[in-house]
């Protein structure tokens, strides 16, 4: 079967899943994105340990998955959840083109591989980047509505160093890295918790 | 589901009962532009007073929903959190200070639009927001991911609420256990009851033949009323103050 007649046959329980645990990772990317802005430290830190969290989520979920579909549905309703909450329409461009990609990896691996598991998550993840578009693309727009805030001086300085251009690629880097990791919690948990509760 | 029994008492405008009540279509729309002018609009001019039709119309709807508690636990926050907020622009804080008045922007942009979709959780029945996107010829592999995600906002919310307790009642604190252990005491057990209840609800859903092919009738009436036209008339000022008062 190619890949959209897979999609065509989705069931109802398979759609079911796709939205609960949408929902799980938009809780824990949510809570979490919103308590980093607090401070520019862990504002920075956020690729870190936001695709870290989310992997507790994301690896209950690929043991549902049997079929390409799933993840690419999940990761475009991501997207349009960024849109819906003010962030980068970006977002939206990239959950398009990155959920079916991670979708096609973690297929290629028939949904059961460690090895496509880690880099399916790893595209899936690099989602999340588009968030942090308006800061290096649109800096000067950027830092200019944060002088209009309550945003100290003090703060916009730390942000700016911490965030030299290369630091784009190095947000890359770090949520790779973070969905590496949350990938090995979440299968640790998966192993400590879910299958004994029967549910994975 | 034992979930059912919870929900009467956590969202704040169940009423399902009210003869006018907003098209899903609608609240999709204020949503968007609550979101967008919360988020991206800027700190002066017209833009605050574009923020500050966003923040009312949430407690407007709740007040018609009848909820005035809730609304006034809404009004009480947001408006703290909007003062705040403003009084402390483009003011140099430091230390305390900083924080302060990151957590009343935090609040001030992302409750309205939190409390938004919790309205709606409570307003739009499933089976409207079925037929709304339905009538969009949305297809169904988003249709439903959507419903469920609608339907089980409050539930997690519920459990989360649940879950949060247990494990203060036990001294299972962010200091105590470190940051790892934490989350996975506050999200496994949240996971597993959301996952169970959503396999009580495939059953559910397979049982009344959601899992049918070909096109399904409805029962569930929607369209376009006055309260409608008020809400979408609130979104548009707002976005005519944003962008055309300076």
């Amino acid at each position: 079967m190619t890949p959209i007649q897979e999609l065509r046959k989705l069931s109802v329980k398979d759609l079911i899943n796709v939205g609960i645990f949408t929902l799980l990772y938009i809780v824990v990317l949510v809570v979490l994105g919103q308590l980093g802005a607090l401070l520019p430290l862990t504002q920075v830190l956020g690729p870190l340990y936001i695709p870290f969290a989310c992997g507790i989520p994301f690896m209950l979920f690929l043991t549902r998955v049997k079929s390409f579909g799933m993840v690419s549905i999940m990761g475009i309703l991501v997207g349009l959840l960024l849109l819906l909450t003010g962030q980068s329409y970006w977002g939206l461009i990239l959950s398009v083109i990155l959920g079916p990609a991670a979708d096609l990896v973690f297929r290629a691996g028939g949904y059961k591989s460690w090895k496509h598991t880690l880099i399916g998550y790893i595209v899936f993840s690099e989602i999340l980047i588009a968030n942090v578009f308006p800061l290096f693309f649109w800096r000067e727009a950027w830092l200019e509505r944060l002088r209009g805030r309550n945003k100290s001086e003090d703060w916009i300085n730390q942000i700016v160093a911490m965030t030299p251009n290369w630091m784009f690629i190095g947000m890359m880097v770090m949520l790779a890295v973070g969905a590496v990791a949350g990938a090995f919690l979440g299968r640790a948990l998966l192993r400590k918790h879910f299958e004994r509760a029967g549910i994975a | 589901m034992h979930t059912t029994a919870t929900d009467e008492e956590v969202i704040p405008a169940l009423r399902e009962d009210l003869l006018v009540r907003p098209d899903p279509r609608t609240m999709l729309a204020v949503m968007v532009v609550t979101n967008v002018i919360a988020f991206t609009a800027d700190f002066s001019g017209g833009a605050v007073w574009a923020r500050v039709v966003v923040m009312v119309v949430p407690a407007a709807l709740a007040l018609f929903a009848g909820k005035w508690q809730v609304a006034l636990a809404y009004a009480v926050v947001v408006g703290g959190a909007f003062a705040v907020d403003q009084a402390m622009l483009n003011g140099d804080y430091g230390g305390v200070g900083v924080i302060v008045a990151s957590v009343a922007g935090l609040v001030a942009r992302v409750v309205p639009g939190f409390f938004l979709i919790f309205l709606a959780a409570g307003l739009i029945r499933v089976s409207e927001l079925m037929a709304a996107l339905e009538a969009w010829h949305v297809p169904r592999q988003l249709t439903i991911p959507l419903a469920v995600i609608l339907r089980f906002l409050p539930t997690v919310h519920v459990s989360s609420v649940e879950v949060a307790r247990a494990m203060d009642a036990r001294g299972l604190t962010l200091r105590r256990v470190g940051i790892t252990s934490w989350l996975e005491y506050r999200l496994v057990p949240l996971i597993i009851s959301t996952v169970r209840s959503g396999e009580e609800l495939s059953q559910a859903a397979l049982t009344r033949g959601l899992g049918r092919p070909g096109r399904h009738t409805r029962i569930a009436k929607i369209g376009f009323g006055w309260l409608d036209a008020l809400l979408l008339l609130a979104s548009a000022g707002a976005i005519a103050l944003w962008v055309i008062v300076p």
